[in-house]
């Protein structure tokens, strides 16, 4: 070996250890431990922020979903439930992301009680593997435990650019993001009306003709969810499907007339799936009349406005969950009519 | 970038490519590459074959579908090439060149003309929908020249091998240098091509590192100012506007010469020496030389292949000028299927020929005046060059021109952009280049260090994988 490449490597090594060992002091994600020495600012950019809270935040109870479980309020959860939450959910969050969620929380809290998990059609109707990755590549190398991938979160641009904003949040007393509860929360805004839900509700969503296929969505569940059930015996689990407006089953049936049928049949079936689990609760909210058709409680067709987490809460900690096939055949039943008779006025 | 889409899915660029500045090609595919041509020393033949299928390889693994156009293409062109080696008669040439630019023409120019027809006309056309392969335009050029050098009796004795690895070979294949027989084949044969040069693999490393660097770090930090000046074009105030021209400028250049510095760096670890393409452009002090300095090889393909054929400056003056004009249009076709390319090449035909003419007249100008002036010409024309239609290029120069809206609130408002514009402007007027550097060798801790910086620097931003700009051409 030449002196010139012998001198370029030593010259690399170093130039690459510097590098990360300030990502691994400064730690801008959290991904190592929360910060103590600095004051934090998180980034709302989930899939890279939420897997060092998830590991270093204390908790007893994970809250795992979509978008429409992110205003699951921690502490109100806490008061109500008598638990220690994280709220984990991931915007647009696929059935293997949750599952990814999960099971790091799972190694990194032995003493993990319970999960709260959003059963979310959008989440189920893609192939078992999916991860959301149109936007930029998914960073597998945070979720895992593998040290030596670590590398690709040490040595990278992004921590360092999070660094960046972290000092000039603090030099210009910037104090938003820095408290982990309120990170992901977003408020009610203006709620829906009736001219809006019509306009809304012809606009083409991802749910095609391919889309929502019974199939593909039972076998994403019996990959990215049953497992973790019977794996962790001492969990318990409570499964909701979330109560969207009964205008976005509505539009859904407009663009693929099986959809119907197909949730129909995925509510029997999973659960028959869970049912041989005991620590396994399933909870169905899409019937609810009095949530499901008043525009006033939501922000667009599918997300509800903040109180509707609260009340969910109430309802999983209070109602007893789905007890027999016939009762969760009913309610998935109660919802096929709901919307074929839906009249928007 | 979208550069397809098949039925639902949409393939994007960053699933698609092997760039120079990508994980797998860094990390996966040059080193398996480099270490099977070391260990393939002795065995020139398996060596040759070897890079042949890599270079096919890294050119499928953008789009495989498209394979068979390039390989078409080389073997219809060897053919050609045999039958005018055995009788080099004109009318082949001709059909040769003809079937060459017809490929091209479909490929690259169908849907543009079709389009024009139907507007000119009113006729309502269906505009064909046709997928571009990748670097046709460059293998397209260069099989061309070796056709003409082989009518002109220039390229006996080159094997079958030889000629794929001078099409294909990977470091250039993609967007250049377009290189010539004269300077490659000879490179083929030499007994050194097979062995271990440490002094090719030190100067192949530094410059690659430094277009690694001017790529991911300054051409793609620049692309979010003109992203964003360009799609909001219609709502530039005058500081905006000159950002978004600036910034297009240097962009274009830091990433065209640094995906140029890399090539010359991939084709030095395989003793191959390229030429090179850029020598500081931006500080010509007037634009014929400008061209003598920006993307040199075509500018020399242009010149051998259409320009002396037209007649070259032999003709007379309005001749003169009449070839240089077709040579710059041809040249703004060339980089692509729009108006706003052909109006660029327009305005450099115009601005090289009103050159000639003040040079002939004898007139002088102050060096600062006729930098300054060659300078704003360039970054006007450029604009043109980046604009998606005519319309988006004028909101950006009348917005550049409005100095009326102009005030220190303004230029204090986007000091951070343009204090980092006026730096490079300074690097790109007074720093050494890329070539000069890696000819400059040596094994100083300090020169060590500062391509090391460079390097980390730059593999740190591979995560924002892009696409080059001239791979559009």
């Amino acid at each position: 070996m030449s002196i010139y490449i012998k001198r370029l490597s030593i010259s690399l090594i170093i130039v690459i250890a510097c590098i990360m060992t300030f990502n691994y002091i400064v730690d801008p994600l959290a991904f190592y431990r929360l910060p103590t020495w600095y004051k934090a600012q998180y980034t709302t950019n989930a899939r890279y922020q939420l897997p060092g809270l998830i590991r270093n935040v204390p908790y007893d109870t994970l809250i795992i979903g979509t978008s429409m479980s992110r205003n699951f309020v921690e502490s109100d959860m806490n008061a109500m439930w008598d638990v220690t939450s994280f709220n984990a959910s991931i915007p647009s969050g696929t059935a293997r992301e949750m599952k990814l969620a999960f099971e790091l929380g799972a190694r990194s809290h032995p003493e993990l009680k319970n999960v709260l998990w959003e059963l979310n059609f959008y989440s189920l109707a893609r192939p078992p593997e999916d991860v959301e990755d149109e936007q930029g590549e998914f960073p597998y190398y945070l979720w895992d435990d593998a040290l030596w991938n670590d590398v690709r979160y040490l040595f990278s641009l992004y921590p360092l650019k999070r660094a960046r904003e972290i000092f000039f949040a603090n030099i210009r007393h910037d104090h938003r993001f820095r408290d982990i509860e309120k990170l992901f929360k977003f408020p009610g805004s203006q709620p829906l009306t009736v001219d809006k839900v019509k306009e809304l509700i012809n606009i083409p969503s991802s749910v095609a003709k391919s889309d929502y296929q019974f199939e593909i969505m039972l076998r994403n569940f019996r990959t990215n969810v049953l497992p973790v059930v019977r794996e962790h015996p001492n969990v318990q689990f409570y499964f909701f499907y979330p109560p969207y407006g009964v205008f976005w089953h509505v539009r859904a049936h407009k663009q693929n007339p099986d959809y119907l049928e197909g949730i129909t049949l995925l509510k029997s079936a999973i659960f028959e799936e869970l049912a041989p689990y005991e620590n396994a609760h399933l909870y169905d909210l899409q019937d609810q009349v009095e949530i499901t058709h008043d525009i006033s409680k939501y922000i667009d067709v599918a997300h509800y406005v903040p109180a509707i987490n609260q009340w969910i809460l109430e309802y999983i900690h209070d109602e007893p969950p789905l007890s027999s096939l016939a009762e969760a055949a009913a309610k998935a039943q109660a919802l096929k009519e709901q919307v074929l008779t839906y009249r928007l006025d | 970038m979208i550069v397809g889409i098949c039925t639902n899915e949409v393939w994007t660029m960053r699933e698609l490519s092997m760039l120079f500045n990508s994980y797998v090609f860094l990390f996966q595919f040059l080193p398996i590459v480099f270490l099977l041509f070391r260990a393939l020393h002795r065995f020139r033949t398996a060596a040759f074959l070897m890079i042949i299928f890599a270079s096919l390889y890294f050119y499928a693994y953008w789009n495989s579908d498209l394979l068979y156009v390039i390989i078409s293409s080389i073997a219809l062109n060897y053919g050609l090439v045999k039958l005018l080696r055995a009788r080099p008669r004109k009318w082949l040439l001709v059909i040769g060149i003809a079937v060459n630019l017809g490929i091209l023409g479909y490929y690259k120019y169908a849907g543009f003309f079709v389009e024009t027809i139907s507007d000119l006309f009113g006729l309502g056309l269906n505009i064909p929908n046709i997928m571009l392969p990748l670097a046709i335009s460059f293998f397209t050029f260069q099989q061309v020249a070796y056709l003409v050098d082989t009518y002109r009796g220039e390229t006996e004795g080159h094997s079958f091998l030889e000629y794929v690895w001078f099409i294909v070979f990977f470091p250039q294949l993609i967007a250049g240098p377009i290189v010539r027989h004269q300077e490659m084949f000879h490179q083929f044969r030499d007994k050194a091509l097979l062995r271990l040069n440490m002094e090719n693999i030190e100067k192949g490393l530094t410059i690659f590192f430094i277009g690694l660097f001017k790529k991911t770090v300054i051409a793609d930090t620049l692309a979010h100012w003109v992203n964003d000046g360009f799609s909001q074009s219609a709502q530039l105030n005058v500081v905006d506007g000159w950002i978004t021209a600036l910034a297009y400028t240097f962009q274009l250049y830091f990433d065209f010469s640094g995906y140029c510095d890399m090539a010359i760096g991939l084709a030095l670890l395989f003793n191959i020496r390229l030429p090179i393409n850029f020598d500081s452009p931006y500080k010509a002090l007037n634009i014929q030389q400008f061209w003598q300095k920006w993307h040199m090889t075509l500018n020399r393909f242009l010149t051998h292949y259409v320009y002396i054929p037209l007649g070259g400056s032999r003709t007379g003056k309005k001749r003169t000028y009449l070839n240089i004009m077709i040579v710059f249009l041809i040249s703004g076709l060339w980089h692509g299927a729009g108006w706003t390319f052909i109006f660029w090449g327009f305005l450099h035909g115009a601005a090289s020929v009103i050159c000639r003419m003040w040079k002939q007249l004898g007139l002088k100008m102050p060096r600062a005046l006729a930098w300054g002036l060659t300078f704003l010409f360039v970054v006007c024309a450029w604009v043109f060059f980046r604009a998606g239609s005519m319309e988006e290029a004028w909101n950006v120069l009348s917005a550049m021109a409005r100095i009326d809206q102009l005030t220190f609130a303004l230029i204090w408002q986007n000091k951070y952009i343009l204090f980092g514009l006026f730096l490079l402007l300074l690097v790109v007027l007074f720093a050494r280049n890329s070539i000069a550097i890696m000819n400059d060798h040596h094994a100083g801790w300090r020169r060590t260090l500062f391509v090391a910086s460079l390097a980390a620097v730059a593999i740190l931003h591979l995560d924002q994988v892009s696409e080059f700009i001239y791979f559009n051409f």
